[in-house]
C-alpha cells in the first residue's frame, strides 16, 4: 500500500503540536459564533413572536454565517500557504527537500493538501453553528451544497494563490503580502470591471457577437470568479426557485450584455466559480512546481 | 572507478565566474577534501553536484548520471549535508529521520530499524524522542549527517560540516567521518579547518577563484610540494654529538636540536633528501654510531602549509 505524502503528515504533525492551530480555530469559531449570536438576537427581537418568521431567520442566519466563513477562509487560507514553501527556504530546509526524491509536484501538492486539510477542519468546525439554522428551518439541501461548494472552491483557489507566491518570493512577508494583494485585487477588481463595463455599455449600440454563447460564458466566468458575487447570485437564483445546477441566461440577465443569439443555459454561478477556481488552482500549482526546481528545466 | 567526474564545469553569475572550467575526479571510496578560501567555488561545485544549481557550461557526472539530464538518479545517489542545519519545529529526532526516509522512498519496514541504526551510529540513540530544536549544534550536525545517509547514498557531500561547532563537537564529528571513511563511504567534504581534513582525507583538491589548482591523493600532493621529508628523531644521550653526526650525512640538508621532554632526552629534526633505502641506511648509521635512538618518525606535512604554498604559487 502506498504511503501518504510525507509532507502532509509532517506539516499536520508540526502544525497541530503548536498552539497556533488551536488559537486559529478558536478565533475563527469565536468570530462566527459572535456574528451568529448578534444576528439571531436582533432578528428574533424584530420578529416579535411571528411564528412564520422562523424559516426566514434560519435562512438569513445560514447565509450570514456562510459569508463570514467565506471572508475568513479568503483571508486565512493564503496566509497559511504563502508561508509554506518560502518558509522552508527561510528555515534552510528547502534544499533538503529539493535534493530528496520527492517530485516538485509532490512537494507542492503536499503543501497544498496539508493547508487544505486544516482549512477543511475550519470549514467543518462551522457545522455545529450552522446546525442552529437547520433547527430554526428555512435552509434547503441546495443551500448547503452551494455554501460548502463556494467555501471549498475559494479555499482551494486562494490556497493555490498563496502557494504560487510562496514558491517565487524570497521572504514569507513578501509572499503573504503578494498573496493577500492578489486576493484583494480579485475581490475589488471583478466588481470594478463589472461596474466599468456596465457604465461603458449603458445606452450604447453593442456588437452582436456579445450575444454569442461563448461571449456570454466568458463574461459569466469573469463575474462568477468572485466568490461573494457567485454566492449572492446563487442565493438569488435558488430563492427564485431556480435549479441548483443550471441557470438559463435570458435577455435582461446581468450575464447578457446584449440579446442572446438563442437560448443559453450555463452552470449555476457557484459551479462557474468552482470551475474558475479549479482551473486557476491547476495553473498556479503547475507554475509553483516549475518554480520550485528551475534546475530541472532544460534551457 | 570515479564516482564523480566533472569536465570543464563552468558557472557564471552575471559577469562573475564562480567556476572556471573545473575538471576533477573523485574515486569511489575516497574521502575527498575540497579546500579553498571563501568564494573559491566550493559550495557552487557542491550545489551543481547535488542538482541545486544548473551549470552554465561543462558537464558533471555523479555515479554515472549527468546532473542536468538525470537529476532524480543523481539525487538518489547523493546524500547532501549543507552548511546550515534546517530546523523543523515540533519534530522529534526520530521523526526528522523518518520524514526524510519517506522522502527518499525507504520502505516502511526498513525505515523503523534504519532510523534507530543511524541514531546509534551518530551517537544520538539517547536523544531519539528529543525535539530537534532542543539538540545542541553539534548534535544537530550529527543528526543532519544521519539524515544524509538515510537512503544509503553512494556519495556523501558535506559542505563545511564543522562550521560553527565547538572543539568537542568538532572532534566528535571528525571521528564519525573517519569511521564512515573506514566503512568505505565516498565522502566529499569542504572545510576551512585544514588540520581536520588532513587527518581524515585520502584525496584533496585545492580550488581558488573557481579554478582547480591541484587535486589527487594527499601523499602524492605532499611529495610534489615538498620532495624531501622531515624526520623527527628522539634520542637518549648526547644530543650535540648526534646533531654533528646527522649534519655530516650527505642526504641530510639541515638538522636541528630541539629540547627533549626529559633532561637526558633530545629531539632532532632532520630535513632529509633521500629515498626509502637511504632512510633505512640513515637509521642503521645512527645505531652504529652509538646514538641511543628512542624513536624515529616521518613528520606529516601540514595541510595548511601545502595549501599556502600552492595558493601562493598560483597565478
Amino acid at each position: 500500500m502506498s504511503e501518504i505524502n510525507p509532507l502532509v503528515e509532517r506539516e499536520l504533525r508540526s502544525r497541530m503540536r503548536g498552539p497556533r492551530a488551536y488559537i486559529t480555530i478558536t478565533g475563527f469559531l469565536g468570530v462566527i459564533s459572535l456574528v451568529a449570536l448578534l444576528l439571531y438576537l436582533s432578528t428574533a427581537g424584530q420578529s416579535g413572536g411571528d411564528a412564520n418568521a422562523g424559516p426566514e431567520i434560519g435562512r438569513l442566519l445560514f447565509w450570514v454565517i456562510t459569508i463570514v466563513g467565506l471572508v475568513l477562509v479568503a483571508l486565512i487560507t493564503p496566509v497559511f500557504t504563502a508561508g509554506s514553501i518560502v518558509g522552508e527556504r527561510e528555515r534552510q530546509t528547502l534544499d533538503l527537500l529539493i535534493t530528496s526524491l520527492l517530485s516538485s509536484r509532490q512537494i507542492v501538492l503536499g503543501k497544498l493538501v496539508a493547508a487544505l486539510a486544516f482549512i477543511a477542519v475550519l470549514i467543518l468546525s462551522i457545522a455545529p453553528i450552522i446546525s442552529v439554522s437547520f433547527m430554526i428551518g428555512g435552509v434547503t439541501p441546495g443551500d448547503v451544497i452551494v455554501a460548502f461548494g463556494c467555501l471549498a472552491a475559494t479555499g482551494l483557489f486562494y490556497a493555490a494563490i498563496g502557494l504560487f507566491w510562496s514558491s517565487i518570493a524570497r521572504t514569507s512577508i513578501a509572499a503573504t503580502t503578494l498573496a493577500l494583494g492578489t486576493i484583494v485585487m480579485i475581490l475589488l477588481g471583478v466588481p470594478f470591471v463589472v461596474v466599468i463595463v456596465g457604465i461603458t455599455v449603458s445606452g450604447r449600440e453593442l456588437p452582436e457577437w456579445l450575444g454569442h454563447p461563448a461571449a456570454i460564458t466568458v463574461w459569466a466566468l469573469i463575474i462568477d470568479s468572485h466568490p461573494f458575487v457567485a454566492l449572492a447570485l446563487s442565493l438569488e437564483h435558488l430563492a427564485a426557485g431556480g435549479d441548483l445546477w443550471l441557470q438559463p441566461v435570458s435577455s435582461g440577465s446581468p450575464l447578457a450584455l446584449v440579446e442572446p443569439d438563442g437560448p443559453v443555459t450555463l452552470p449555476s454561478p457557484w459551479l462557474m466559480n468552482l470551475l474558475v477556481s479549479l482551473g486557476g488552482a491547476a495553473l498556479l500549482l503547475r507554475a509553483s512546481a516549475r518554480a520550485l526546481r528551475p534546475t530541472d528545466r532544460r534551457p | 572507478m570515479a564516482i564523480v567526474t566533472t569536465h570543464e564545469l563552468t558557472q557564471q553569475f552575471g559577469a562573475t565566474t564562480a567556476l572556471d572550467r573545473l575538471s576533477l575526479e573523485i574515486p569511489a571510496g575516497a574521502v575527498y577534501g575540497f579546500i579553498g578560501p571563501n568564494g573559491a567555488g566550493k559550495t557552487t561545485t557542491m550545489r551543481i553536484l547535488t542538482t541545486l544549481l544548473r551549470p552554465t557550461g561543462g558537464e558533471a557526472h555523479v555515479a554515472g548520471y549527468e546532473v542536468t539530464r538525470d537529476p532524480a538518479a543523481v539525487r538518489a545517489a547523493v546524500g547532501f549535508m549543507p552548511d546550515s542545519f534546517g530546523v523543523y519545529e515540533g519534530l522529534r529526532a526520530w521523526e526528522y529521520l523518518d520524514f526524510f526516509g519517506r522522502s527518499f522512498r525507504v520502505a516502511a519496514k526498513r525505515r523503523v530499524a534504519l532510523v534507530d541504526e543511524l541514531l546509534e551510529l551518530v551517537g544520538l540513540a539517547h536523544k531519539r524522542d528529543a525535539p530537534v530544536m532542543s539538540l545542541s549544534r553539534g548534535m544537530q550536525q550529527r543528526l543532519s549527517l544521519a539524515r544524509a545517509m538515510i537512503h544509503d547514498p553512494q556519495l556523501l557531500i558535506l559542505d563545511e560540516p564543522a562550521s560553527g561547532l565547538d572543539p568537542r563537537a568538532r572532534i566528535e564529528l571528525r571521528e564519525l567521518l573517519k569511521e564512515l571513511g573506514a566503512m568505505g563511504k565516498t565522502i566529499m567534504i569542504s572545510s576551512h579547518i585544514l588540520t581536520e581534513l588532513a587527518e581524515m582525507c585520502s584525496h584533496i583538491a585545492i580550488i581558488e577563484r573557481g579554478r582547480l589548482l591541484v587535486a589527487g591523493p594527499v601523499e602524492r600532493i605532499m611529495r610534489s610540494v615538498q620532495a624531501h621529508r622531515v624526520l623527527d628523531i628522539r634520542i637518549v644521550g648526547d644530543g650535540a654529538a648526534a646533531l654533528a653526526w646527522l649534519r655530516a650525512q650527505p642526504a641530510v640538508r639541515a638538522a636541528e636540536l630541539m629540547p627533549g621532554d626529559a633532561p637526558d632526552r633530545d629531539t632532532l629534526t632532520a630535513d632529509f633528501d633521500g629515498d626509502d633505502q637511504a632512510q633505512v641506511a640513515l637509521v642503521r648509521g645512527l645505531v652504529a654510531a652509538g646514538i641511543g635512538v628512542l624513536s624515529i618518525s616521518e613528520a606529516r606535512n601540514n595541510l595548511e602549509e601545502i595549501f599556502m604554498r600552492i595558493t601562493e604559487a598560483a597565478p
